[in-house]
């Protein structure tokens, strides 16, 4: 009997101590680490760290309420653009100046696999607030403000019933709506306030049922030729499966005339708010990169988004930093992975981004990108909420960010969390709050427009001519001189000559 | 009369309840021991997702039965004054606990959620699980045949 005690007591102890040490794992919270060193070219690392209990702290969404704005520095001023919208996600400015506002959410039934996806659930729907009966989304909205005064007269909801929509693009009177599914094109002329038209499908793009990342940002390339959407990792580190990946964590190049579309850069795990810099015509995005690896991991980004290029996930971050958790290991793949070109610090969420293309803003903001940053949840001391402003200078980031939009956090409630950034055709800011239920309005202080309504879409003059009806599309040179995305490749097959994909992995 | 101690069944004596739903997380989490072998030597997350309802359902029921045994022990003094009732009790809170830490390694995403972790937590819980088995039967035949002369 005292040797069975004895045997008990041991084992008791050792269970106590396993625990004992998980809490302990638990301590670093990330409050006393400096973001800052995380935000530019070279963001500082730490080791990840794996603690059992993930940090997790959602500001609850409380709204705004008559009269309450975000916060703008002296020299801009904010006005509520529109409000009682259902999650507007993002904003597009047609050429005639006309405010396209999508409001989404995110597409429901995605399987139930692991004990963890219920309380992930639970857990996103505080996150956003939508916990009470909802208003209707999944729509776009078009804002007129047909004096310029920087108030809306006119409000049309133009689609209605679409399956989670992001991104918008707008040419030769076609209407490119980026569900969550498919790029749908209606036959849309600038100012018409309805649309009757079916739409036809110009491409597929990869949802359910999984669609773990469901938001799909569209832009259209300066010469008018191609649109390109983002399409987000289908797990936060393909624990849903590598053959769920295909396809995915990368940004499509699409033609507008064909629906042909093609992966024209990967390893991208969340990319959104696609833009063309007006000044280079390179492509650039901000990404969400992964979660897991303790609060001060892995930052998320502003990159320039460039042709056939591989910038890691899931094998590795910030170019070869290898992520343990991808079975099995590629370091052939890992080899080829890139580094992006501005890291924003780890959580913030970024999914909006815009130039100030056609902007009336403080000569500040002439030149850099501003960043709508959704806000961290799982990270103790919160991180993003707001919008900044990353300098530019030869196209390229240059120097620190700036709080532009600020005060969503009061404490551990927020009243609002923005989402996606454009230039309205007065040439102020606007910002779509999805939790807030409202598109702010930020222009310059001294209530300067800009002479004519700049479109999102710029669409350089002398384009590439697009090939009239009726005759074949030119075929794509440059298609057959790229390396497929890694996740198109059977990925979870490894290299020949590497031991053959029966070999059991190896011990971390 | 009927004499408890003089019965072998009687050295796990417990609400019948207990009784019937005891060797369901014992079940359980062998199984979830065997899913981590398969996970670690294919990689095929099917053993991983599996293996994390396993824990899940094993600690859901080995809660309950723990709750009736303690139940049983603070309130059947004849159940008490025997060693391999409270023995059996405190090697499940033992399994539990390991049950529970394991349940959060497994629910980290991709191969660190088994890889080492998981896995030696789970052969951690089936030692434990048969040292206390092993432990209760021994103390049933030491006690069977002390008992039986007398009988």
């Amino acid at each position: 009997m005292a040797k069975c005690t004895r045997t008990l007591r041991i084992a008791a102890q050792s269970g106590c101590c396993l625990l004992v040490l998980a809490l302990a794992g638990c301590g670093d919270d990330g409050s006393d680490f400096d973001t800052s060193q995380q935000i530019g070219p070279n963001p500082v690392l730490p080791e990840p760290s794996g603690p059992l209990v993930q940090d997790l702290k959602v500001a609850t969404v409380i709204g705004w309420r008559d009269g309450e704005t975000p916060k703008v520095p002296a020299n801009l001023r904010i006005t509520a653009y529109a409000k009682d919208l259902a999650n507007p996600r993002t904003v597009h400015t047609l050429p005639n100046g006309d405010v396209l506002v999508v409001q989404a959410r995110g597409p429901s039934g995605e399987p139930k696999v692991r004990p963890k996806d219920i309380i992930r659930g639970w857990i996103m729907s505080i996150a956003h607030g939508d916990t009470g009966p909802q208003k209707p989304s999944n729509i776009v909205t078009l804002l007129r403000d047909s004096n310029r005064d920087g108030q809306v007269d006119e409000r049309h909801d133009i689609l209605t019933d679409l399956h989670s929509p992001f991104g918008l693009a707008w040419a030769d009177d076609t209407l490119y709506v980026a569900a969550t599914d498919a790029i749908l094109a209606y036959p849309y002329a600038l100012g018409a306030t309805a649309i009757t038209a079916q739409p036809h499908i110009l491409t597929p793009l990869p949802g359910g049922p999984i669609n773990h990342h469901w938001t799909k940002d569209l832009a259209l390339s300066p010469d008018g030729r191609f649109l390109y959407a983002s399409v987000g990792s289908n797990s936060n580190i393909t624990e849903n499966g590598l053959e769920a990946e295909k396809g995915r964590a990368a940004i499509w190049q699409v033609d507008r005339q064909t629906g042909a579309a093609r992966v024209f850069a990967s390893g991208l795990r969340n990319p959104n708010g696609l833009m063309f810099n007006p000044q280079t015509g390179v492509l650039w995005a901000v990404i969400n990169e992964r979660d897991e690896l303790g609060p001060n991991l892995v930052p998320d980004y502003l990159t320039s988004v460039q042709e056939g290029a591989f910038y890691g996930w899931p094998w590795s971050y910030y170019g070869n930093h290898v992520d343990v958790r991808v079975q099995p290991p590629r370091p052939d793949i890992v080899e080829r992975a890139i580094a992006p070109d501005y890291a924003l610090s780890s959580h913030v969420a970024a999914l909006g981004m815009t130039f100030p293309t056609g902007a009336a803003l403080p000569p500040e903001y002439a030149n850099g990108a501003f960043i709508g940053e959704h806000g961290s949840w799982n990270r103790k001391a919160y991180n993003g909420y707001k919008v900044i402003y990353v300098p530019f200078e030869n196209g390229r980031p240059s120097g620190k960010p700036q709080d532009v939009v600020t005060g969503f956090i009061i404490g551990d409630d927020t009243q609002g969390r923005p989402v996606g950034v454009g230039i309205d055709g007065t040439g102020a800011l606007l910002v779509a709050d999805d939790a807030g239920n409202t598109v702010w309005r930020v222009a310059a202080a001294d209530g300067r427009v800009s002479p004519t309504p700049v479109g999102t879409d710029q669409v350089a003059p002398g384009r590439a001519g697009l090939v009239p009806a009726g005759q074949p599309p030119a075929p794509s040179t440059r298609r057959t001189s790229l390396t497929p995305s890694p996740t198109e490749v059977a990925p979870a097959v490894l290299p020949p000559g590497s031991g053959g994909s029966q070999s059991p992995p190896p011990w971390p | 009369m009927r004499d408890p101690t003089s019965n072998a069944m009687a050295a796990v004596a417990r609400h019948p309840l207990a009784s019937a739903f005891a060797s369901f997380p014992t079940a359980c989490f062998i199984l979830a021991l065997l899913n981590d072998i398969a996970y670690w030597r294919t990689a095929n997350l099917q053993w991983q997702n599996f293996a994390e309802w396993l824990l899940f359902a094993g600690l859901v029921v080995g809660g309950f039965v723990l709750l009736l045994e303690v139940v049983g022990l603070l309130f059947r003094s004849r159940v008490r004054a025997q060693g391999p009732g409270w023995l059996h009790t405190a090697g499940l809170l033992v399994v539990l606990v390991l049950g529970f830490i394991n349940s959060l390694v497994h629910a980290r995403d991709g191969w660190t959620a088994v890889v080492p972790q998981g896995l030696i937590l789970s052969v951690a819980m089936v030692v434990v699980i048969m040292i206390t088995g092993w432990l209760g039967h021994a103390s049933v035949v030491r006690r069977s045949a002390k008992v039986v002369p007398h009988g």
